[in-house]
């Protein structure tokens, strides 16, 4: 299945929002090139007012949150809630979500599928991203920063591009583990050396809890159950037919 | 006055918690200048990130923890069985 419309939100009011309103322009950049219909909610464009007009007159497929999370919301400019468990997830029903958002795939995720989302990504702890506080003006060009956001847009681009989302979800995460062992080598930079341990916390986690994981009669290889329940990242998943 | 299981428990529990936060901040020490890093909604350069695990605040603690779950992880091999699985 491929999102044929692409709607995204990328507020831009601090630093981290900075970072990712900037890196999520190459997400906006892939989907042009495969001739995806973009609605991009940025800047302070991306209230809650905003996001349910467009999810009402537009039929996005796939939905890109940026911005803070919590267990129960994800939001927008200034912190705005656009979602919030037990208010208005039911609107994301039949949509594929990421929300590159922290702690949202907890409650907020598990309410979605219940609420008949296709299927939720997203992150069941905090969302840390390293980065270069010389480079805070030009993220793109921030190599530190580029090791945690680029596996994470891995997700949204392999979407796109027509995998489906399980496939997508293990591509960001094969990714992140080879950035990972980059900085684990001697190529890496200081900085980037030092970044490691909080890539690993976006990558993994001891947690052996099963929740979070949401297969509803999909095939899944014997050991994806172990290997997924060791990660960070929530990923809460429907089949795609 | 004699000195119960649990008292010397907790001493035990007080001073690895001491010696933890003592790693953390060599760790933090020894890092780049050109190195900072934004959880969640907060973002410290590596003075902040110092005063924070220093006074243990909220933003402290989870630098504590990343830091450690890091370090058992490292020493479990459990960085390279993620590989492994992949």
């Amino acid at each position: 299945m491929t999102a044929r419309i692409l709607l995204i939100t990328r507020p831009n009011h601090d630093l981290i929002t900075s970072y990712l309103f900037h890196w999520s322009k190459l997400v906006i950049e892939e989907a042009e090139k495969k001739g995806i219909k973009v609605l991009d909610l940025q800047g302070n464009k991306a209230t809650k007012k905003t996001f349910a007009s467009y999810m009402k007159k537009h039929e996005a497929t796939f939905i890109f949150f940026n911005g803070h999370g919590s267990e129960t919301t994800i939001t927008g400019h200034n912190n705005e809630i656009l979602i919030e468990i037990d208010k208005n997830e039911k609107i994301l029903a039949k949509k594929i979500i990421y929300a590159r958002s922290c702690n949202a795939a907890n409650k907020l995720g598990l309410s979605c599928i219940k609420h008949h989302a296709l299927a939720f990504i997203g992150y069941r702890r905090k969302f840390a991203v390293g980065y270069n506080p010389s480079k805070i003006t030009n993220p793109l060009k921030d190599e530190i920063a580029e090791l945690f956001i680029e596996p994470s847009n891995l997700i949204p681009i392999s979407l796109l591009k027509g995998n489906a989302v399980k496939k997508a979800y293990e591509k960001s995460q094969n990714a992140m583990w080879r950035n990972l062992m980059f900085m684990l080598s001697t190529k890496a930079s200081p900085s980037q050396k030092d970044a490691a341990p909080y890539l690993w916390i976006n990558e993994a986690s001891p947690s052996t809890e099963a929740g979070g994981f949401f297969f509803r009669g999909c095939a899944i290889p014997q050991d994806a159950g172990r290997r997924l329940s060791r990660c960070t990242s929530g990923f809460v998943l429907q089949p795609l037919k | 006055m004699k000195t119960t299981k649990k008292q010397t428990n907790q001493s035990i529990d007080r001073k690895t918690q001491e010696d933890i936060k003592k790693l953390v901040i060599s760790r933090i020490k020894a890092t780049s200048d050109d190195f900072a890093i934004s959880i969640g909604s907060k973002d410290c350069t590596k003075k902040q990130m110092l005063e924070s695990v220093e006074i243990e605040n909220e933003l402290g603690q989870e630098i504590i923890e990343t830091q450690m779950e890091y370090l058992r992880d490292m020493a479990k091999g459990a960085i390279y069985q993620q590989g492994n699985d992949s």
